[in-house]
């Protein structure tokens, strides 16, 4: 079956499966939970959740960051997105006023630390006012009695606990190393061993297009999923969501099986003939 | 595609073309050493690792926004920032760099051990990274070093190489990156008043994503020739610059 798949149906699945996400998102702000009313909590985390799908869906429509060069640098915020948000609905009120204001606070002193380049203008000064003037105006917003808060990722996997801090560990360390091109990440990618058998001690810079691998799309997903579903009631947490239905369109396709055999190495031989964009 | 795009297509695969025939010849021109193997290994693999990071942003005009752009800049700028920085004492600074890396792979290396008990894949997986470990440095003899690599900030890297413009932008971007609330509000929101409502928002073309990429593959070369004792061309990003300019003013 997999023989026969197509560069083609892989895209339109992942196509179909964006659109209903796009779907579930707007029907979620229109249909906000009634215990996540209370402001600024449905401005943050609808905020917030639309940056998630933004990047989750960055990330699935383009084999561009379908790739281990290029994929972790999106894969990496966006883990780092959904625990941002699953750590906030812990204690949402008091959560989403303590981070919008330590980052507002940090902006603004940014802004105001500005000094303008030799050559600029009036048109300088005038838009660092009006950068001011629209923080200044987002952080009166957030009257909530709360002290500002910085956290880092690791902090909030720990205190989630459960799935998250399985993820973090399981992914954050290797997504930071293509971030920050450590050596890691860089001797794999752009390096090869010197074919001169005096110099094997020795790697050669090497610039070669990405591989494709589905893989990243559907972490993309997952971590899309996983987001979505701290929304639902708890009556709806058993029901099918876009993941779960494209899970079973890729199974059908043939690529869920293909991607496990990879991973065990217990790859057919027709795999190298298949056309699936490799 | 329209016109302007396809001319478009035309100046930034000409400058791809240009960039790859200089990236051949700088790599061509400094022949293997064996007491230099670290520093060989680590200014060659930066210079291929910006390359690619930069000319796949370049034709990608999609991505040319402030929305999807600093997760690709941002990462080149702190490469900029850390080649720069070990260029300047290569020999120790490399070393350093490599040290650093191979502590990455042994925390990526327990963290899949710990795991092993709940993924299936996980023993592929840590067969794997411990054959990449092992092959370079015995884990039992590698290091883990959760600070900064270098022993100071990337801020001070920046300031001590020079460049200290490059972390001001990588610094602007972080919060794109990290989804600080400035950021996000900007975008997510189809407007910034109280009454908001949450948005997919569509990206809008910042041409500076181009320039930026292609100003951070140059400082890779420049470093490279640095090291190396080459020169290098310095007219490949000029003419897309002017390329690129003659187009819009054509429009």
């Amino acid at each position: 079956m997999a023989k026969e798949l197509s560069f083609e149906q892989v895209l339109e699945t992942v196509q179909n499966y964006a659109t209903k996400v796009e779907d579930d998102f707007y029907t979620l702000i229109e249909n906000w939970p009634e215990g996540l009313s209370e402001p600024p909590i449905p401005r943050v985390l609808g905020a917030l959740l639309g940056r998630h799908v933004t990047l989750a869906l960055t990330v699935v429509r383009d084999p561009f960051f379908w790739s281990a060069d290029f994929g972790p640098l999106v894969l990496r915020p966006l883990l780092e997105s959904w625990l941002k948000i699953e750590w906030i609905l812990k204690e949402p009120i008091v959560r989403c006023s303590a981070l919008a204001k330590a980052d507002l606070i940090g902006a603004i002193s940014k802004v105001k630390q500005l000094k303008p380049p030799e050559a600029a203008g009036k048109e300088f000064l005038e838009q660092q006012a009006d950068l001011l003037s629209m923080l200044e105006n987002e952080r009166s917003l957030f009257t909530h009695e709360t002290k500002p808060k910085i956290i880092d990722s690791r902090t909030m996997a720990h205190k989630i606990g459960g799935d998250a801090f399985i993820e973090y560990k399981r992914h954050h360390v290797r997504m930071s190393s293509c971030v920050h091109s450590t050596w890691n990440h860089v001797a794999r990618q752009n390096l090869l061993v010197n074919p001169n058998p005096l110099h094997r001690h020795n790697f050669v810079p090497i610039w070669r297009e990405p591989d494709i691998d589905f893989t990243f799309a559907i972490i993309a997903t997952q971590y899309c999923d996983k987001a979505l579903r701290l929304f639902l009631k708890p009556e709806a947490a058993i029901q099918e969501t876009a993941h779960d239905e494209l899970m079973v369109e890729l199974e059908k396709l043939g690529l869920i099986n293909f991607l496990e055999a990879e991973q065990d190495g217990s790859l057919p031989d027709w795999a190298n003939e298949a056309d699936i964009g490799r | 595609m329209n016109d302007f795009l396809q001319r478009l297509e035309i100046v930034t695969q000409n400058y791809l073309t240009e960039l790859r025939s200089d990236f051949e010849a700088a790599v061509k021109g400094w022949n293997a050493k064996v007491a230099l193997y670290e520093e060989q290994s680590v200014i060659g693999g930066l210079l291929a690792r910006q390359c690619v990071l930069g000319s796949n942003i370049i034709r990608r005009y999609d991505y040319w926004d402030n929305l999807i752009g600093p997760f690709m800049i941002r990462p080149m700028l702190e490469l900029s920032i850390n080649m720069t920085w070990i260029s300047m004492a290569p020999a120790e600074r490399a070393k350093n760099y490599i040290d650093y890396g191979l502590g990455q792979s042994k925390l990526v290396l327990e963290y899949t051990r710990n795991l092993e008990s709940i993924f299936e894949a996980s023993s592929s997986s840590v067969d794997a990274e411990a054959l990449w470990l092992n092959a370079q440095r015995h884990e039992m003899f590698t290091d883990v070093n959760v600070g900064q690599w270098s022993g100071i900030s990337l801020d001070q890297m920046s300031q001590e190489a020079g460049i200290p413009g490059f972390y001001k932008l990588y610094s602007f971007m972080s919060t794109s990156a990290h989804g600080s609330w400035d950021h996000v509000f900007q975008f997510f929101l189809n407007s910034t008043d109280v009454l908001s409502t949450p948005q997919l928002p569509h990206s809008r073309c910042n041409p500076n994503v181009l320039f930026l990429a292609a100003q951070n593959v140059e400082q890779a070369f420049k470093c490279f020739a640095t090291v190396s004792k080459q020169a290098y061309n310095q007219e490949t990003r000029l003419k897309l610059i002017d390329n690129f300019y003659a187009l819009r003013r054509a429009r």
